[in-house]
């Protein structure tokens, strides 16, 4: 079956180049910069550490040769005092790496995760429609934390073991230059397969983590549609393709352990390989008394504490990479364009509102959508229609209450997601009360309009929260004014906890009609100058409609208002029609003018009344 | 519910535990090959790398004993060969074990999907889709390491901590007993801190629930949050769960802090214990001085796995709790489900539908959705229920495709009732358009068919075309393989709905039952779908829930529902000619009509 591919894939394999780890890198690196003073305690608590677990095996050769050998009692006592003592501090400064390091790796977590939402709280709509819920979800959660995971225990690692690498080519170039040369004559070899098998590492780890987010994609949209796919009873073949993808996940992960292993086995083999050589050519030279066996055995112990820390860092490639995968993919929403912004110095709209609106030689492509994994023949002769709004011009004066009718599809919505700049318009100009809606503060302008949506969308939370949406303002009462304005304050009551009862995610336990009206109550809850209802009253009873047609007349005196309707008697009471036809204006007017027209208007009415 | 992920629920229950177990150790089992064949490979990992050090010490002692005696050539190549060995088995056992460990997590996710989908609505009704999808991704990822890296760890300690001591006690045994008393309090602590370690994790994933769940919410009613301009209230809500996952995070790493060093401090103090009493005793001549040595050095070797159990404890924690976790999901029993009364016997199903008595009340409700509601539909007749908003129309309708159970032997099809069908063979026969349309982000194609078999593309289309969609999906750039949004957010609400329609369509049921499915479509396309249903469903039996009584006029029956009672039920004539509640609304949409023709 073809499914909509992360969209991001191909830019993943573009930028598979080696600078890009760097830059990576770079940016992790200034989540650090906050906490320098942080990160030096606990290098220096680190550091202290392995002094102090260093100094064991010095105070044990004390024991020997002074406290039994030299026949020292009380010295023993002395000396077990101080491996004590020493353990009592590591355990000091163990607990506050441990702590500090955690400390660090949340925070940056926290910051991250903000830096995120802030993000995504600034995105345009037209960007949650290519992504997924479920990835976001996973951009903000797993991979974020694989990157934290890095900072609170990957980092502090890696410096020790290159701190014990410099330590280890220190003492070997001390101890015997031709032996350090060829103990560091392997280096190349292990660098270059580290070259060789850097990329495929990477390349395994990346397609791990896209799989996984495509995988969980999957299972929250599953989650979320689990109803439909019972009633029809499509477990199975759901079931199969997510076993599909779940499978595509293992062989990436599979791929990834092999990759791993093969690094960490050939960085052991290469060691074997190295020390072999210094043990025959130094042997050599010993056996020709050119050089000291306890040097030998010196330069043996540093060359294989050389090559340890330089493993250990490949285990630790896992964690790496993980976190590389998942900072490229977190950088990637964090750099994404905003398609919609805020103009550098936004206007300001009037005070008081006037409601006016003006909509001048609008036309609109929406952005394109997902293409299919696999190609496609048919369509692409077809005839298209690439605008989903066609110079659409037409003003509501304040006050004046208008209606949008016209097929499904026509662009009627549309309009309204231009009027609160969901989309930038493509040619024209959207006007509110007489500025352009880009010139504005996205914000400012939706304070102004309150649109009952289309799609209802209720949140997890009391019934007062759903109403108030997080406005201080709107106190109880307020809210149950407009609870009882659209006729649903009789069944909130009967709710087990009246208002506070609490709804879970989207309004699961409602009926459709309840979450209706319950959106429209949050819309009038909040006063706005401007109300836009788009088939606000679809899923409601023409009985309960007639009743609240009333209280919103009453509500929305002398307000503008934008009412899209398919049951035309929706419409009666507005002051003037406008009729969309595939994305054109094409019909405008009063009730009875348009009726006289015998247009579309006059059809669609018509039709209305068969039965 | 016995573990509803809708409570933060923090503290495992016995029956997590044991079905827990059970889960673990079956996909363990099924992966025992690689698990046998790991633990080989790591023993000869093991045998290799102590056999490295016995080379060098032939090398050193050829070249300073016997001057040469053995080319070192050879001895050169031994050490080469080891190396290679060693390399080989540790590419095995890291193959093997953490192969097995992603087998074992990739089979624990498709039986928590394969349950997730025979878990009834009325578990996603109170379900948080964030809550679920950690613990499908975050829990089984604990549940991961802990079978690899903390199962080989566990075994790698428990190797040392049976062959250390017995060398102790050789060298001497008072000794022993002195430097092994400070680890007698060890698994106290080890089982204390263990069950805070467990206890705290289960809070650290709980609370990362909780922040799924913020996101998932925030991501999914974008639309709404920008619209009213509430973004900052959201990030607020945010905020207040990234920070208690932060701070229950610390307080997990606490415990973990302290756990780990204490055993180094345990160690230390044996350690100090040796320096004083095996030094006297060696004073006191009771031990040689290479006893008091190597007993040093035994205890060293000691260090590694008494810090390696801090890990374990911590793995073992940590993956018990998850573990628990996704028990929880797997525990909640599929209510749902064919049963010892399914009856399997074939039968054709002709659509006969009768409702007994039927009272149904959702868990957790006051007051019942529907109350002593008897109906009877003829195979093939057509039947509309109106009422109100929340009258219990939907509901009915759910009962019927059973995605609740009614009470027993009150609502039945073809004379069984619905509980007794096998749940696959009723709902294949029902074409359901449920009243929130969901799509998913797959293709036109995809969505009509939902992976039903033998449909081909001539199927489809004529589907679409007799919901009024076809043209427009011919018209999008990729035609019936064009992808659409999730939830189809790129469609029109009337679009949507019509693909809806078109998948129960497809499916040619014998019982049609359709929630409003008409609502956000204009009166032309609602005409011509009609139309092209009536042919289509000809002779399958129709109920439809509806609030646009033109739509009604011309069925078999209506049913007025208002408070989860039936109010009235008759013909249109009929129940006009009565002069009641339905003769009102008609009365009122009457009144609209003629309005409307102005
Ligand atoms: N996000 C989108 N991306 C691409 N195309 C879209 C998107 N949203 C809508 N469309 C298309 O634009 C056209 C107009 O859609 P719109 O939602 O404005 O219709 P409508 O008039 O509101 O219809 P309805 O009455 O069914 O709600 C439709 O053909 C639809 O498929
Ligand atoms: N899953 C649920 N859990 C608890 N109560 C529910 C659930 N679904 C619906 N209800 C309640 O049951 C009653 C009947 O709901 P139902 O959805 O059947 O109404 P309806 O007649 O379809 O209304 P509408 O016209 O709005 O679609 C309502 O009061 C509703 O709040
Ligand atoms: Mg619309
Ligand atoms: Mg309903």
């Amino acid at each position: 079956m073809a499914r909509r591919d992360d969209t991001t894939s191909h830019d993943d394999d573009r930028i598979g180049q080696a600078v890009f780890d760097a830059e990576i890198a770079r940016r992790l690196a200034r989540y650090l910069r906050p906490h320098r003073r942080l990160v030096l305690v606990a290098a220096l608590a680190t550091l202290l550490l392995a002094c102090a677990q260093g100094l064991s095996p010095y105070l044990l050769g004390l024991a020997v040769d002074r406290g039994i050998v030299g026949r020292d009692g009380t010295l023993l006592w002395w000396l077990g005092g101080s491996v004590l003592g020493l353990e009592l501090l590591a355990f000091g400064l163990a607990f506050a790496q441990l702590w500090l390091l955690q400390w660090l790796g949340q925070h940056i977590m926290v910051a991250l995760r903000a830096e995120l939402m802030d993000k995504l709280a600034a995105q345009s709509l037209s960007f949650f429609q290519r992504q997924p819920v479920g990835r976001l979800v996973t951009r903000v959660t797993n991979d974020v934390g694989a990157i934290a995971e890095l900072f609170s225990t990957g980092l502090v690692t890696v410096v020790g073991d290159l701190l014990a690498i410099a330590i280890a080519v220190g003492f070997l170039l001390w101890l015997d230059l031709r032996l350090a040369l060829l103990t560091f004559a392997v280096l190349p070899v292990i660098v270059a397969a580290t070259w060789i098998l850097k990329g495929r590492i990477r390349t395994a780890f990346r397609a791990v983590r896209r799989r996984l987010a495509r995988l969980n994609a999957l299972l929250a949209e599953t989650i979320g549609g689990m109803r439909v796919v019972q009633a029809l009873s499509a477990e199975l073949p759901v079931f199969d393709r997510f076993a599909e993808r779940n499978d595509e996940h293992l062989h990436a992960a599979l791929g990834a352990v092999h990759h791993n292993a093969l690094y960490a086995s050939s960085v052991t083999a290469l060691t074997g390989l190295a020390v072999g050589v210094l043990l025959g050519y130094g042997g050599e030279r010993v056996l020709a008394a050119e050089l000291q066996v306890g040097v030998l055995v010196a330069v043996v112990t540093y060359a294989q504490r050389l090559y340890l820390p330089i493993r250990d860092i490949a285990e630790k490639y896992t964690l790496f990479q993980s976190a590389m995968a998942g900072a490229e993919r977190v950088f990637g929403v964090l750099d994404a364009p905003i398609e919609v912004r805020d103009p550098p110095t936004p206007r300001a709209l009037p005070e008081p509102p006037r409601g006016e609106i003006e909509f001048d030689h609008v036309s609109f492509r929406y952005p394109p959508r997902g293409r299919p994994e696999r190609g496609t023949e048919q369509g692409s002769e077809r005839a298209r229609r690439v605008y989903a709004i066609e110079d659409v011009s037409f003003r509501v004066a304040p006050g004046e209450r208008i209606g949008i009718v016209g097929h499904t599809g026509a662009g009627k919505s549309t309009l309204i997601h231009l009027l609160a700049r969901s989309y930038d318009v493509t040619a024209g100009a959207v006007r509110v009360d007489g500025i352009d809606v880009r010139e504005l503060p996205q914000r400012a302008l939706r304070r102004r309009i309150g649109v009952v949506y289309q799609d209802v969308f209720i949140f997890s939370g009391t019934v007062l929260d759903n109403i108030r949406m997080g406005t201080a303002s709107i106190d109880r009462a307020a809210a149950e004014r407009a609870a009882r304005a659209v006729g649903a304050h009789p069944w909130i009551e009967a709710l087990p906890q009246g208002y506070d009862t609490p709804l879970p995610e989207r309004g699961a336990t409602l009926s459709v009609g309840q979450k209706q009206l319950l959106s429209f109550a949050r819309a009038l809850a909040h006063d706005p100058p401007i109300l836009v209802l788009d088939e606000a009253t679809a899923s409601i009873d023409p009985e309960t409609e007639a009743a609240l047609q009333r209280a919103i007349e009453r509500l929305t005196a002398g307000r503008s208002s934008i009412v899209i309707a398919h049951r035309l008697a929706t419409l009666r009471h507005v002051d003037r029609i406008l009729v969309l036809h595939e994305g054109r204006l094409v019909e405008e007017g009063g009730w009875d003018e348009l009726l006289e027209r015998r247009g579309r208007f006059y059809t669609l009415h018509r039709l209305h009344g068969r039965g | 519910m016995s573990a509803s992920p809708a409570e933060t629920q923090a503290s495992t229950t016995a029956a997590e535990r044991r079905v827990g177990r059970a889960l673990l150790l079956r996909h363990m089992r099924r992966n025992g090959r690689a698990f046998l064949l790991g633990s080989l490979s790591l023993i000869l990992v093991n045998l290799a790398d102590v056999s490295l050090p016995l080379v060098l010490k032939l090398a050193i002692d050829d070249v300073v004993l016997l001057g040469g005696w053995l080319p070192l050539v050879w001895i050169a190549g031994a050490y080469m060969g080891l190396s290679a060995l060693l390399a080989t088995y540790r590419y095995l056992w890291r193959r093997y074990f953490f192969g097995a460990s992603h087998r074992i997590a990739n089979g624990m996710r498709a039986e928590l999907f394969a349950h997730l989908e025979r878990l009834p609505p009325r578990f996603y009704d109170h379900a948080r889709t964030g809550d679920l999808m950690s613990r499908a991704t975050n829990d089984l990822e604990a549940v991961r390491w802990f079978s690899s890296l903390g199962l080989l760890l566990g075994l790698d300690t428990c190797m040392y901590l049976l062959l250390i001591p017995p060398a102790m006690v050789s060298l001497s045994g008072s000794l022993t007993a002195w430097a092994l008393l400070p680890l007698v309090p060890m698994p106290w602590i080890v089982y204390r801190l263990g069950r805070v370690i467990h206890a705290r994790y289960r809070r650290v994933q709980a609370s990362f629930g909780e922040l799924s769940s913020a996101v998932e919410e925030f991501c999914g009613g974008i639309r709404v949050i920008k619209g009213f301009a509430q973004e900052p209230h959201f990030l607020e809500r945010f905020r207040e769960r990234n920070l208690a996952y932060r701070d229950e995070n610390m307080r997990l790493q606490l415990v973990h802090g302290v756990l780990q060093p204490s055993m180094s401090v345990l160690m230390g103090l044996a350690t100090a214990i040796v320096f004083v009493k095996g030094g006297h005793m060696a004073l006191a001549g009771a031990i040689s001085v290479g006893d008091f040595v190597a007993f040093q050095v035994l205890l060293l070797k000691l260090g590694w796995p008494m810090r390696a159990i801090g890990f374990v404890v911590n793995l073992y924690q940590r993956g018990t709790a998850s573990l628990a976790r996704i028990a929880g999901v797997l525990a909640t029993p599929a209510e749902i489900a064919d049963g010892a009364d399914t009856d399997h016997a074939p039968a054709r199903v002709e659509g006969h539908i009768e409702v007994r008595d039927l009272t149904f009340r959702y868990p957790g409700a006051d007051t019942p959705a529907l109350e002593h509601i008897a109906l009877e539909i003829p195979p093939g007749a057509t039947v509309a229920v109106v009422g109100p908003v929340g009258a219990g129309k939907s509901t009915l309708l759910e009962l019927l495709v059973r995605l609740y159970d009614p009470p027993p032997e009150t609502l039945l099809l073809d004379g069984r009732c619905v509980r007794r069908w096998p749940i696959a063979r009723l709902r294949r026969a029902i074409g359901y358009v449920p009243q929130e349309t969901f799509l998913f982000a797959d293709t036109v194609e995809a969505n009509v068919t939902l992976g039903l078999e033998g449909v081909g593309r001539e199927t489809v289309r004529e589907a679409l075309a007799r919901a009024q969609l076809l043209d427009e999906i011919e018209q999008l750039p990729d035609g019936l393989d064009t992808v659409i949004g999730e939830r189809g957010v790129d469609l029109s609400g009337g679009q949507r709905q019509r693909l809806a329609i078109a998948r129960a369509i497809v499916r040619r049921p014998a019982v049609l039952l359709l929630d409003d499915c008409l609502s956000a479509v204009d009166a032309e396309t609602e005409a011509a779908i009609l139309e092209g249903l009536r042919e289509a469903i000809a002779d399958c039996t129709a109920v439809l829930a509806t609030h646009r009584l033109q739509v009604v006029r011309n069925a078999d029956a209506i049913v007025v529902l208002e408070h989860g009672r039936v109010v009235e039920h008759g013909r249109h004539e009929q129940l006009l000619a009565r002069g009641g509640v339905y003769a009102g609304m008609w009365r009122r949409q009457q009144l609209e009509h003629e309005l409307e023709i102005g």
